[in-house]
């Protein structure tokens, strides 16, 4: 699967879009997960935001180098960057009540109401936390990705990332407190 | 926590639409990749080595300033002279030298002073210490260490 995966990004740094399709089917879920997760529950930002991630994936990618990671890592990277500048810009340009007012559920799941009710819940305390906690939480229980990998997404050492995992689950239980 | 991390899982159920899918990829590969410029090659094909490279020149230049502004502790210059068996045999060395350096004189003056001795106890024979100037004169003769004078 590594060798697979290294053959098909050596192909997509030669510029093959088949290769990169490949790439693009097998991570995109993920991505959009993690993006939808930060963002909130309006599928089109979630959507436009996951997009300019993988253009810029492509774009980028003959200047990639594996460095003993998995490509995921630099895409959560890029997904990571692009969300805070999206907070940063959205702050800059829209008052604080338009903006809750632009945060319109459109659920994500499935038919079941109670359960979409439940982890619409979920996320809204999720999106609770910091930035790094959610990043954490995120990748580590949703995604089930290895502390490795969430520790080289946000610059930090293994023991760093399981501080901010211990106080990130502290902090959610806190927020679901009546749930849970 | 238990509860809490089955309901994080729960959330892997959130799938993106299959028509934003296709659209997405197909527009993504569609646009141009940006081209590898000449700085991007040079720090690839460079890599560790020229960051090696820099270190080592970092250290050598960071070496000689401690030099430079005799730093006690820190320069290596200061360090190599405070070795003790360095400087004992330095010690050794220059006893040995100005030992040799007395020999060479007195085996270039004892004949001399010998004979010198010798013409003032012959010319002089009221010399007032006649006993010493015979065994000054007897042990130039004979190379020997000088005897105690007591006059």
């Amino acid at each position: 699967m590594v060798e697979e995966e290294q053959q098909l990004i050596e192909e997509a740094k030669s510029g093959n879009a088949e290769a990169f399709g490949i790439l693009y089917n097998q991570y995109m879920p993920q991505i959009y997960r993690f993006v939808m997760l930060r963002v909130g529950s309006n599928r089109e930002e979630a959507e436009d935001l996951t997009h300019e991630v993988f253009v810029h994936a492509w774009q980028n990618i003959p200047t990639y180098s594996e460095r003993g990671f998995p490509l995921s890592s630099w895409l959560y990277q890029i997904a990571r960057n692009r969300i805070i500048d999206h907070f940063r810009t959205k702050k800059s340009n829209v008052p604080l009540d338009d903006y809750a007012a632009s945060e319109e559920v459109d659920t994500a799941f499935g038919p079941d109401v109670d359960v979409t009710l439940a982890l619409e819940r979920v996320q809204e305390a999720i999106r609770k936390l910091g930035e790094e906690q959610q990043t954490v939480l995120i990748m580590r229980f949703v995604e089930d990705r290895p502390t490795s990998e969430v520790a080289r997404v946000l610059g930090k050492t293994e023991g760093a990332v399981r501080l901010v995992q211990h106080r990130a689950l502290r902090a959610l239980r806190d927020v679901l407190a009546p749930e849970v | 926590m238990e509860i809490l991390s089955k309901k994080l899982r729960e959330l892997a159920a959130i799938k993106p639409s299959a028509e934003f899918h296709a659209r997405s990829r197909m527009l993504a590969t569609k646009t141009a990749q940006l081209k590898k410029t000449i700085w991007m090659y040079a720090r690839e094909s460079a890599g560790y080595s020229l960051a090696l490279g820099l270190g080592a020149l970092l250290l050598l230049v960071g070496l000689g300033q401690f030099s430079y502004l005799r730093l006690n502790g820190f320069s290596p210059s200061v360090i190599g002279s405070l070795q003790t068996k360095t400087l004992i045999a330095e010690e050794a060395q220059i006893d040995f030298s100005l030992h040799i350096a007395d020999a060479t004189y007195f085996n270039e003056t004892a004949t001399i002073v010998a004979t010198a001795l010798k013409i003032i106890r012959d010319e002089n024979p009221d010399h007032v210490n006649d006993a010493v100037l015979e065994r000054e004169i007897k042990s130039l003769e004979h190379g020997l260490p000088k005897a105690p004078q007591n006059l």
